[in-house]
């Protein structure tokens, strides 16, 4: 893209909007003095050709100009993970070098996040360190292992909240399983899925984004911890244990 | 599991049945960019406030005309830009985009991400005055295509134009925009 048209872009995430109201109560209220007209025509059955699962995922990844992204709703307890039968064409993102925040020291990303910023010993010290400012409330870090355009491992935390809920949507080849990480609860998912995340305007938007691997997503205390890497389920929770 | 948010067609669908909580997600799902199009156009935060919530009324009423699968999105912009282009020939008056300031950079050896270094805040500054002082077409669609980062399909569904027309006002918008930021300050 040529440079103007993105200096624009990157403005266009440094605008000062005003605070978009809710508007969800006061048209639910109007809703009830003009009701929908509805087809006279009986609907067809609608087949629900998925199960809904009220599980976990998040969505780490956005494309860059939306990093600000839904990092508030990615955490284990609000989100719902939804089989379907075929993936919606989106763009697929490769590499995350830009969009995980400020290239920050691990000194810098402790003293700047919430919580108490772990790391898993089992990978040792990370390559490279991103601090993204909220959301989520209380920032989120990420660990990359590798260097960020071949990277071999993420990992990243961030201050969970309970009152949100994603939905996520994934292949059905994807195989998600509930797992235990540490007494808590977490999930692990193998194979092609989506993220969801929120855009600059607080919507919901989703990309498919080529996975370097497979996801372990778990909680810890009031946090959401996420590792993606190309590696076992076995090796995955072996890392998640070994957090400092 | 119940009770638990729905894909879009199946939200709409719902929602065409008369299910004010599936109308509702939608809401939720879509306020945002809504209000922030509604903005852009209508100048004002109360307009576009009043916009959003006049649009998304009026587009409960008229679901029955919603094509069964399309993309809810552009369908709402368009309603929502409608009622912003109302309000804002009554009140004559544009939006006057403003930078958020911005937080004291980390100090440190810490790099700044590409991103961030893509323009200085003097710059941006200089550049965020040349679009608001562009003629209004010009200025709406590059508000529509990169501040707001609407597809040409929705763009040319908020403004009421054809995608070929957005295409080509774009294309000359960002001319002129060069042109006022100054030969050679982007090639």
């Amino acid at each position: 893209m040529p440079e103007l048209e993105l200096a624009l872009r990157d403005l266009g995430g440094r605008l000062d909007w005003p605070a978009a109201p809710d508007l969800e109560q006061p048209v639910r209220r109007r809703l009830r003095k003009a009701p929908a007209r509805r087809r006279l025509l009986s609907r067809r059955a609608l087949v629900i050709a998925f199960a809904v699962l009220a599980v976990v995922v998040g969505a780490v990844f956005a494309v860059p100009q939306t990093r600000a992204a839904i990092l508030e709703f990615f955490h284990l307890r609000g989100v719902t993970i939804e089989p379907v039968q075929e993936l919606p064409t989106v763009p697929v993102q490769t590499g995350f070098g830009t969009f995980l925040g400020d290239r920050v020291t691990l000194a810098e990303a402790r003293e700047r996040a919430s919580f108490d910023v772990v790391v898993p010993s089992a990978l040792g010290d990370p390559d490279e360190v991103y601090f993204q400012e909220a959301p989520p409330p209380g920032g989120m870090v990420s660990f990359v292992y590798g260097t960020s355009d071949d990277p071999r491992a993420l990992f990243t935390q961030f201050a969970a909240r309970v009152d949100d809920v994603i939905l996520k949507k994934v292949a059905p080849e994807t195989k998600i399983e509930a797992v235990t990480v540490d007494g808590q609860p977490g999930y692990w998912l193998e194979g092609a899925h989506f993220f969801s995340y929120l855009d600059r305007a607080g919507d919901m938007q989703s990309e498919q984004v080529r996975l370097a691997g497979n996801v372990l997503l778990w909680e810890r205390g009031t946090r959401t911890l996420r590792l993606e890497a190309d590696i076992s389920k076995e090796e995955a929770l072996r890392i998640a244990a070994s957090l400092d | 599991m119940e009770g638990r948010p729905l894909d879009e067609t199946e939200l709409v669908e719902r929602a065409k049945q008369g299910d004010e909580a599936a109308y509702g997600d939608l809401v939720q799902a879509y306020q945002g960019i809504a209000f922030r199009t509604a903005y852009l156009i209508a100048g004002s935060a109360a307009d576009a406030e009043d916009a959003a919530q006049e649009g998304f009324v009026k587009a409960w009423s008229a679901l029955h005309r919603f094509r069964a699968g399309a993309p809810f999105r552009p369908w709402i912009l368009q309603i929502v830009a409608n009622e912003a282009r109302n309000r804002r020939r009554a009140a004559g008056r544009r939006a006057h985009l403003t930078l958020r300031t911005v937080a004291a950079t980390p100090s440190g050896e810490a790099a700044p991400s590409p991103e961030a270094s893509a323009l200085d805040a003097e710059q941006r500054e200089a550049l965020l005055a040349a679009v608001n002082g562009l003629r209004e077409e010009d200025r709406l669609v590059i508000g529509c295509r990169y501040f707001l980062e609407l597809s040409e399909e929705e763009t040319a569904a908020a403004l009421g134009w054809r995608r070929g027309t957005v295409k080509s006002r774009l294309s000359r918008a960002l001319a002129r925009l060069r042109e006022r930021m100054g030969e050679g300050a982007y090639a």
